[in-house]
């Protein structure tokens, strides 16, 4: 087989798409380093990680609802929602404030993801009235003030500090990436959930249940959605109703970065890790470089546009709208 | 008598697939052609072709005894030929004069803007062409099924105005959607415009084409076997030449009915799917081949997939395994033991860019795994590729992607699906061997015959003739959402293929 | 935004009735069609005047003269947004740059004309300029949609992205403060009690009513929503209205920000920020939906006055102002489960 050929298989070009991010990321890394050296200390390392990791959850979790083919707008507003409930919670219950938020958020995603499916509305639409509802409620609940947590709790306090010299933010992140990784390689729920996002239809007739994936897959997105909420809670020991809003369309570039494409099916939480690791040295870039700073989002848009026109399997949109 | 539109040595190929084979037509000004066939026959590649939705691989097509190459239906329409849908090139939400000039836009509009007056004038007439008499600024959606055929017709008439001389008019089953007396009034209209055009009528009822045709055109098997004027028919001898080669590949039979007992798997009681099925009820017993057969628009295939708790809206009864079926989604009927095995082999069967292991377990394959709710691919290899030496499936590994193998082999992956378990009662079969070449069918065949002799019911729909009457234990017929005719101890006393076509059109 | 499902729900029940015996629910299945039919034509109307009728009832305040010039005021600047994104709306496609677009649109005003900051005074020029900007980015939308064969959603987040960075690059050190009085006049001066930007909305919504109704463009991009495929097949030139509807939301969005840089008279990179939320709403709400095929200028108007009247009625009752996203959230989920409640089926994909 010549080696041209060798490119022109599906199954090659699967495994080149998904050796790529790794490779944009070595070399980012390199390009960096080169130019800040400073970069290369543990700490630095460390405090970046430690400063995105709410972002790096955030993108974790959004890559659910995109491997299934549909797009969850909310989870940022449920960051923000869930870090403002988080604080209003601990004088009553503590450090199980964290738990019941968590909780709370993973069960009205998967409301949502049930219901998606039940009223037959595109998951944009649903998603975006539900970001309006988690912003209103966020609002109201803080009455557009700061709301903070005492000191003294374990639950945040543990967060913000470190073990074996690593942010516990940041393996808490590891600890995520690696559950999900388990979840959608040994279980039946991830062999769903990569078929429902390549064949919805086909998956049907198969027999597997449509509801539950798609619950699962926004339940997820919403619960990790919450933790990152908590994580920001504790970084800052104060949170507003707004404090993760501006993190949505970041969010979706690490996705996208990632190589996990927008039509659903292919992907992994891992190579959403990458990406995100990605987006954050981009971010670090910008910064360190003389570009100034509104080119962020220039930057991002552009790598957007480009990353998903890459990824995108054109074959399976048909007419694309 | 002059000819409007001839084809001459026409062969179309899809694959190893011949649709058609060597066609002769000739089609003379001003007479109704009937065309009429099974499904297969290439009536349909046929009238493709005619209006230049496809092109021919072989031969020639002739307007007027000039050669022309209808590369789209655009070119068709530059040479007179339209193609009268049922319905689905109109836009509902355009009026009725927008629809009729839907191609031409630029005809009625100045620097962008339309000129309302004169596309109302110019729609009024070619409207009067077809004695419809309505506001032709009526949005399209406001119009009853038979007034929006009369608007597909007017639209096609719209070609008098561009083309010299006669216009051939495709007809492509249009009373499908149509209540008698729309096809009455259908039939008026072209016995009207008879006069200044050609006309190819398809239809698979037969009273409808002895009804408005002057000459019968009977297709099979890729095929023009016979041409028949009006006056001349015999309906026996159409149905006998409908039946055509299907008739010599008969595979051997298999006496089967010793095996069948009296306990019913499957009761079917009322069965009616509104727009499809009309009160249908039948009955299987395990280890039975059920066979049920009917053109297009049978109800058949709806018949299967309300069983698998398809459908939207049905009412009726029925009973699996002596309990009450009440379901409503697949998943529901898979977890009592019933399969099902979709006709769209690329959009329900099998899920794309995917391997043939993970196609092969996305059902069943958790009955391997070590806990609940997990999935051990190692574990599922054996099993897996156990039934793929079984169905003969070819394939370079099972890790292969589903996409790259043959339409026959992809079929066989979605059947092992359904077999890995070992926990089916029912499985249901729709157009299994479509699109597949006879090594395929052949091999298909006999794992359908293991299975049922292993107690496993049956029901399949068949594609061709054959197929049905070397499988079934008991035949049913459907024709218009109804049985048509049910046989029973088809290996004992087959019918004739003759009965089963008359049945089905 | 793609509807798997081509034929109206409507449609399948006449179908049903045709074949095979009657439905099993015979004489409610015509009602149901007729009620959803009425429903999707007047729904909107009844629902606004239902609306204005129960705060009317409730909050003393709320019918009189004031208000009701408020609730003008207010819908000018959705309403502009709202009647670029019909176009693309109706065309099944969605634009996503609305926010970045306007505060650019805010931003190159505020820097062109005389200001506080930089040197520049093009005078009026500015409004051609600006409206040349957003034009200029939609139809970059528009090719990168059709010749990348990517997703409207995909492209139009990308530029929404870009534009909010290129205002931020484009702000100078200072905020600007506009100094041009024939700008900041237009929402300052009243004319029976209405600002000058209330009259410019009202004449660019009828402008777009007799280009959605007459010209070939608007005809056909209902028709594009509805079914492109058929339209191709028929030799219509469907790319070049998909990249004009493009072109005309980035104008219409571009005019929003020009609006925008009237009433608060500085140049702020962030001001277009809040405004798609809202103005999507509004058009999905008044029956302009995300599907394609349906609505129109007319109805994304009736749905902004709904929208902007629930706000206002909300705050006049006292329901706490901050709830306010919240209840535009169940509003645009409930619009739009109502608006497709007939079409739902076991085989339909929605993404």
């Amino acid at each position: 087989m010549s080696s041209l050929s060798i490119l022109s298989s599906p199954i090659s070009r699967e495994r080149l798409r998904r050796f790529v991010p790794f490779f944009v990321l070595v070399v980012t890394l390199i390009v960096l380093f080169n130019a800040a050296p400073g970069l290369m200390r543990w700490r630095a390392i460390n405090s970046l990680m430690m400063d995105n990791a709410p972002m790096l959850l955030l993108i974790i979790g959004s890559t659910l609802p995109i491997l299934i083919g549909c797009l969850d707008l909310s989870v940022a507003a449920m960051a923000s929602l869930a870090a403002v409930s988080g604080a209003l919670l601990s004088p009553m219950l503590g450090s199980f404030a964290g738990l019941a938020v968590v909780a709370g958020a993973s069960l009205i995603g998967a409301l949502q993801g049930y219901l998606i499916g039940r009223m037959q509305i595109p998951s944009f639409v649903m998603t975006l009235g539900a970001l309006g509802i988690f912003n209103g409620a966020a609002l109201a609940l803080t009455g557009a003030n700061m709301v903070g947590i005492g000191s003294g709790m374990w639950l945040f306090d543990s967060l913000a500090g470190r073990n074996f010299g690593i942010s516990n933010m940041f393996l808490l992140v590891l600890a995520v990436v690696i559950c999900l990784q388990v979840m959608l390689r040994f279980t039946r729920m991830g062999r769903n959930i990569y078929a429902f996002g390549s064949s919805e239809l086909a998956v049907y007739v198969s027999g597997i249940r449509r509801d539950l994936v798609r619950s699962v897959a926004f339940g997820i997105s919403a619960g990790c959605g919450a933790l990152a909420g908590l994580m920001m809670l504790s970084q800052t020991q104060f949170a507003n109703a707004t404090i993760a809003d501006g993190m949505l369309l970041p969010a979706l570039v690490g996705v996208v970065v990632g190589g996990t494409a927008i039509s659903g099916g292919v992907g992994s939480v891992v190579a959403s890790l990458i990406g995100g690791i990605i987006a954050v040295l981009l971010r670090v870039g910008v910064t360190i470089s003389s570009m100034p700073p509104s080119s962020q989002d220039i930057v991002f848009g552009v790598v957007i546009l480009v990353a998903v026109a890459l990824t995108t399997d054109r074959q399976k949109i048909g007419v694309v709208k | 008598m002059t000819i409007a539109l001839s084809l001459h040595g026409v062969e179309k190929r899809f694959g190893d697939v011949v649709a058609l084979d060597n066609v002769n037509v000739s089609l003379h000004e001003g007479e109704v052609l009937g065309l009429i066939g099974q499904n297969g026959s290439g009536k349909s590649s046929l009238m493709k072709i005619m209006s230049g939705l496809y092109r021919p691989d072989g031969g020639e097509v002739r307007v007027g005894g000039k050669v022309v190459q209808l590369r789209s239906p655009l070119d068709a329409g530059r040479a007179g030929i339209g193609l009268v849908h049922q319905e689905q090139s109109l836009i509902g939400s355009l009026s009725v004069a927008e629809n009729l000039f839907l191609d031409k836009p630029a005809a009625y509009a100045r620097w962008g803007s339309y000129r309302w007056t004169a596309m109302k004038d110019e729609a009024r007439r070619q409207l009067e062409k077809v004695e419809l008499d309505i506001d032709p600024f009526t949005p399209l959606g406001d119009l009853s099924f038979g007034e929006r055929q009369m608007v597909e017709l007017a639209k096609v008439l719209t070609l008098e105005e561009l083309v010299d001389g006669h216009l051939v008019i495709l007809f492509d089953e249009p009373t499908a959607v149509l209540n008698p007396p729309e096809i009455e009034a259908l039939f008026s209209q072209i016995r009207r415009i008879k006069h200044r055009s050609s006309v190819v009528f398809v239809s698979h009822r037969m009273d409808e084409i002895l009804d408005i045709s002057d000459r019968v055109l009977v297709m099979s098997d890729g095929r023009n076997v016979a041409e028949r004027e009006k006056d001349k028919v015999n309906v026996d001898e159409l149905y006998e030449l409908m039946v055509g080669k299907q008739r010599i590949d008969r595979v051997a039979r298999r006496p089967r009915d010793a095996h069948l007992g009296s306990s019913r798997v499957l009761e079917v009681e009322n069965m009616s799917v509104p727009g499809e099925v009309h009160d249908v009820s039948f009955s299987m017993a395990p280890g039975e081949i059920l066979g049920v057969i009917g053109v297009q628009g049978s109800g058949a295939e709806s018949v299967l997939r309300t069983i698998f708790g398809m459908a939207d809206r049905w009412s009726g009864s029925i009973r699996f395994d002596g309990k009450p079926l009440e379901i409503d989604a697949p998943s529901a009927a898979v977890a009592r033991g019933i399969g099902y095995l979709p006709a769209e082999r690329k959009t329900e069967g099998m899920v794309r860019n995917t391997s043939v292991s993970e196609n092969a377990a996305i059902t069943f394959g958790w009955q391997h795994a070590a806990g609940p709710g997990m999935v051990s691919r190692r574990r599922e290899k054996a099993p897996i590729k156990d039934w793929v030496a079984k169905l003969a499936i070819k394939t370079p590994s099972i890790e292969h992607q589903i996409d790259l193998l043959s339409g026959g082999n992809q079929q066989k992956v979605v059947l092992s699906k359904w077999l890995l378990g070992n926990s089916l009662k029912l499985l249901m079969l729709d157009h299994p061997t479509r699109g597949l070449d006879p090594g395929a069918r052949a091999d298909l065949f006999a794992a359908i015959r293991e299975l049922a002799d292993k107690g496993l019911a049956i029901l399949l729909v068949g594609d061709t003739l054959d197929e049905v009457l070397s499988l079934s234990d008991e035949i049913i017929v459907m024709k218009d959402g109804m049985i048509s005719a049910h046989i029973a101890q088809v290996q004992q006393s087959p019918p004739s293929e003759e009965e089963l076509v008359r049945a089905m059109v | 935004m793609q509807d798997g499902f081509k034929t109206s729900g409507a449609r399948d029940l006449e179908l049903s009735s045709r074949k095979g015996g009657e439905l099993p629910s015979g004489p409610k299945a015509d009602w149901w069609k007729q009620a959803s039919n009425i429903l999707q034509k007047h729904g909107p109307l009844v629902a606004l005047v239902g609306l204005c009728i129960l705060f009317s009832l409730a909050a003393p305040n709320f019918a009189s003269l004031g208000n009701f010039v408020a609730v003008l005021e207010a819908a000018a600047v959705p309403a502009i947004v709202a009647i670029g994104l019909t176009f693309v709306l109706m065309q099944a496609s969605i634009d996503l740059s609305v926010e970045g677009v306007s505060s650019l649109g805010n931003i190159i005003v505020s820097i062109m004309v005389a200001n506080t900051v930089t040197g520049t005074d093009i005078g009026l020029w500015a409004l051609p300029l600006v409206i040349a900007t957003g034009a200029a980015i939609g139809l970059l939308n528009g090719v990168i949609s059709i010749y990348a064969r990517m997703p409207s959603l995909i492209v139009t987040l990308g530029s929404w992205l870009i534009a909010l960075g290129l205002a931020s690059l484009l702000f100078p050190n200072r905020q600007p403060q506009i100094l041009d009085t024939r700008i900041t006049s237009l929402a300052i001066d009243k004319h029976f009690g209405v600002s000058s930007l209330v009259y410019l909305a009202v004449a660019i919504a009828l402008l777009a009513i007799l280009v959605e109704k007459n010209t070939v463009f608007g005809r056909m991009s209902r028709a594009i929503g509805e079914n492109e495929p058929v339209l191709r097949m028929s030799g219509i030139r469907v790319n070049r209205y998909k990249m004009a509807a493009f072109t005309v939301a980035g104008a219409c969005f571009a005019i929003a920000g020009l609006f925008i840089a009237a009433r608060i008279g500085v140049g702020n990179p962030r001001s277009g920020i809040g405004l798609l939320f809202p103005s999507i709403a509004a058009c999905v709400v008044g029956g302009t939906l995300l599907s394609g095929g349906h609505g129109g200028i007319r109805q994304s108007m009736i749905g902004v006055l709904i929208l902007v009247t629930l706000r206002n009625g909300l705050i006049q009752i006292g329901v706490d102002p901050l709830l306010q996203s919240a209840v535009e959230g169940a509003v645009i989920i409930t619009a739009v489960a109502a608006s497709t409640w007939h079409l739902r089926s076991k085989i339909r994909i929605i993404k």
